[in-house]
């Protein structure tokens, strides 16, 4: 019977209880062998995965995998999680942020799981390159793309343009760009978004002429005029109505569906391989892909083969070595390879690249042609981004742009700005 | 006498003591909850932010540098305190005279006054959801709802409101203002207290209904003001959520919407600099304790108090 002294035995225990129990990494009801994932994405991406780890599940019985897919504020959760020592077991990373998570020590080092839990025979030559920080490898690459220009078909077979190829230079590509928005003819309807804020643009046109976004010893790889001729591209273009307004960019948060084409502003956007698959299914007519317009016809393509996305394992991870089989798994698998497709990216496995191959929808497989096509184009690998880069992407390549965009710098200030706030940032 | 005292005084004590515990037992959430959630984390916040704090690296003693900088370098900081500054001057004034007007308008006897209230009170329920800031954008995009209105009126073609760096802010002090619901309701209850008779009184002396505003109903309303601006401006100071959802947490366009709050959950979240964002939400503080400590002084020249 519950009379006032067991009533108060209860509620202090009860209390207590509440209180400790979001001490622990994990709830005392978790399952020994379960383990968090977590990443970001489309829920077409969700899909594929929850997939591949159900597959996984059936391979090792009693390992459970629980799925957590983040948002916009997917950085923000994590790095609450990494502070609070509640990490998922396995997250993902953008290569990007890669740097900022690897170089604070966030993840286990993978390099005693390599050869091992984790087969690299068959993956692609020098891939672990992009997962190496500071000389350890932090996180396994999942997948290979490539920079693109993906682009509405139909609005170039309406206008009779030709689409941007091998031979198309950044002059020809402005020339392109002011035709098609007079050619369409569309109030609030312009060729491409303004890609002066995309960092990854700008890595493309630094690479055509020799420099690099990132050097080696983790500073910038560009000075002020190159900056400042790569503003004054996009304040040309935007001048002559090439490139979407300042007001429709300004609304771009950098994501897929906010991307003036996903948007209906424009008809092109400078994006990433993979991405063909997210852009296709906001999109009516069929989408294309092709390279980024390059420096001169014959030089460096800009391109080279990146990481698509990371998995990295937290330090706190309580089995890292099933967590590292699971990653195995995740990218030599030939089954969940198929599962997968190319909505990451092209597998990083060759094996698995050829099993795949046959058993992709048309859409993954314009993606996937197009990552295989390039093959005689790309460059080397770049320098590993350095710590510092996050902050670059979310306050420094989009302010900086949207200034110039609005009128209140010129493209030399702008070029200024940028490299001197990069400095600033990659030297603290 | 003495021999039966001494164990009477200890059962005493004993139940005292039972009850004592009986009473921490009942508060014992609230307690816990105060410690643990509350003073605990702002005490390890104030340490935090004399120490330089990355994430995964022990806190390291730097000592007032943190405050130091803020003070002297710091020119997001400034465009912060700008936005904010702007958000709480214009969006508090703003709700005060909206929520009072309304209240003023619904305590005239309405027919259905209750649905109204209801009406009234719906944007201060649903305003932080996202729902709100995909409507806000739909409202005041370039080719939003407004645009097409002052086209359809003025054949004036407005700018993308919430995408222009100079604009932007105040369509989230119209979200702010269009909030005013609970102020409404703590006016309309100030309202109701004032005595009729004062009225009547007034009206057989001959004042118009204006002069009985300002001479009956402002005055014997002034605490109920007093109150909803010192709550109404800590929650500005304080606001996070509009900006967010609607920027999408970058305080864009060009830091356009960097609310206080925002800058600091960056500084912390997305830039890694945890003991910096610590020092910043103390530099808040000051800044709210400071605000409300005036609004006190200043409450015994201009607010009424019957009593």
């Amino acid at each position: 019977m519950l009379n006032r002294r067991t009533f108060l035995q209860k509620t202090l225990a009860f209390g207590a209880a509440a209180a400790v129990s979001h001490l622990p990494a994990r709830a005392a009801w978790a399952n020994e062998r379960d383990m968090r994932l977590f990443w970001f994405g489309s829920p077409g991406r969700a899909e594929r995965t929850l997939a591949v780890a159900r597959l996984f599940e059936g391979a090792n019985p009693g390992v459970r995998i629980l799925g957590e897919v983040g948002g916009n504020d997917y950085w923000s959760k994590l790095t609450t999680m990494l502070a609070g020592g509640n990490a998922p077991d396995i997250f993902q990373l953008e290569p990007g942020r890669f740097a900022d998570y690897a170089g604070r020590g966030t993840m286990v080092p993978l390099d005693d799981y390599l050869g091992r839990t984790i087969r690299t025979d068959r993956l692609l030559p020098g891939t672990m390159k992009l997962g190496t920080v500071a000389g350890k490898v932090a996180g396994l690459p999942l997948s290979n793309n490539a920079f693109a220009l993906l682009y509405d078909t139909e609005a170039f077979e309406k206008t009779g343009l030709t689409p941007p190829g091998r031979g198309t230079t950044w002059d020809d590509f402005a020339r392109l760009c002011i035709e098609m928005t007079k050619a369409l003819g569309k109030k609030g309807v312009w060729a491409v978004g303004n890609a002066a804020r995309y960092s990854y643009a700008l890595e493309a046109f630094l690479v055509q002429r020799g420099k690099r976004l990132y050097g080696e010893d983790g500073q910038i790889g560009f000075d002020v005029e190159d900056a400042t001729d790569w503003y004054g591209y996009w304040e040309s273009l935007a001048a002559n109505g090439g490139c979407v307004s300042a007001e429709v960019q300004a609304l771009d948060k950098n994501q897929i569906d906010s991307n003036p084409m996903s948007r209906g502003h424009a008809v092109m956007a400078i994006a990433f391989s993979n991405m063909l698959v997210a852009y296709q299914a906001l999109q009516k007519n069929p989408v294309g892909i092709t390279n980024l317009p390059v420096s001169e016809v014959g030089g460096r393509s800009g391109l080279f083969y990146r990481a698509g996305l990371h998995f990295g394992i937290a330090r706190n991870a309580p089995d890292p070595e099933l967590a590292a089989k699971f990653l195995d798994f995740f990218i030599n698998d030939v089954e969940a390879g198929k599962i997968l497709g190319v909505e990451r990216g092209v597998p990083i496995n060759l094996d698995v690249r050829t099993a795949v191959a046959p058993t992709l929808d048309d859409v993954q497989k314009r993606s996937f042609d197009y990552v295989e096509s390039i093959a005689d184009f790309v460059g080397d690998f770049p320098a590993q981004v350095p710590v510092g880069a996050s902050e670059l992407e979310d306050r420094v390549y989009r302010t900086v742009a949207d200034r110039l965009a609005f009128g209140q710098i010129s493209a030399a200030e702008a070029g200024q700005e940028l490299v001197s706030a990069a400095q600033a940032i990659l030297s603290r | 006498m003495l021999v039966d005292d001494v164990p009477h005084r200890r059962v005493h004590r004993w139940t005292h003591l039972r009850q004592h515990l009986a009473g921490y037992g009942f508060l014992s959430p609230w307690l816990l909850g105060f410690f643990v959630l509350t003073l605990g984390p702002a005490a390890s916040s104030l340490y935090l932010s004399l120490t330089d704090y990355g994430l995964m690296s022990a806190p390291r003693w730097v000592g007032a540098d943190n405050y130091m900088q803020i003070a002297t370098s710091d020119p997001r900081f400034r465009a912060a305190m700008n936005v904010t500054f702007t958000y709480v001057l214009l969006s508090v004034p703003l709700k005060l005279v909206f929520a009072l007007a309304v209240a003023i308008l619904l305590n005239r006897g309405l027919r259905g006054l209750n649905w109204f209230r209801a009406i009234f009170y719906l944007p201060s329920l649903i305003g932080g959801s996202v729902a709100i800031a995909v409507l806000w954008r739909q409202v005041f995009a370039g080719d939003g709802i407004l645009n097409q209105v002052l086209m359809a009126l003025f054949s004036y073609e407005g700018p993308s409101w919430i995408a222009n760096p100079s604009t932007s802010i105040y369509t989230l002090i119209a979200l702010a203002v269009w909030q005013f619901g609970s102020s409404m309701i703590i006016f309309l209850a100030g309202l109701r207290q004032i005595p009729q008779d004062m009225y009547e009184a007034a009206s057989i002396d001959g004042a118009g209904r204006s002069r009985q505003f300002f001479k009956i109903t402002l005055p014997l309303l002034t605490p109920v003001i007093f109150f909803n601006a010192v709550i109404l401006t800590i929650d500005a100071f304080k606001a996070f959520t509009p900006a967010f959802v609607i920027s999408d947490g970058t305080g864009g366009p060009i830091d356009s919407t960097l609310f206080y709050t925002l800058y600091l959950y960056q500084e912390a979240f997305t830039n890694f600099r945890f003991g910096y964002a610590s020092a910043l939400a103390w530099v808040l503080v000051a800044i709210i304790a400071a605000f409300t400590a005036l609004s006190f002084l200043s409450a015994k020249y201009w607010v009424h108090y019957d009593d």
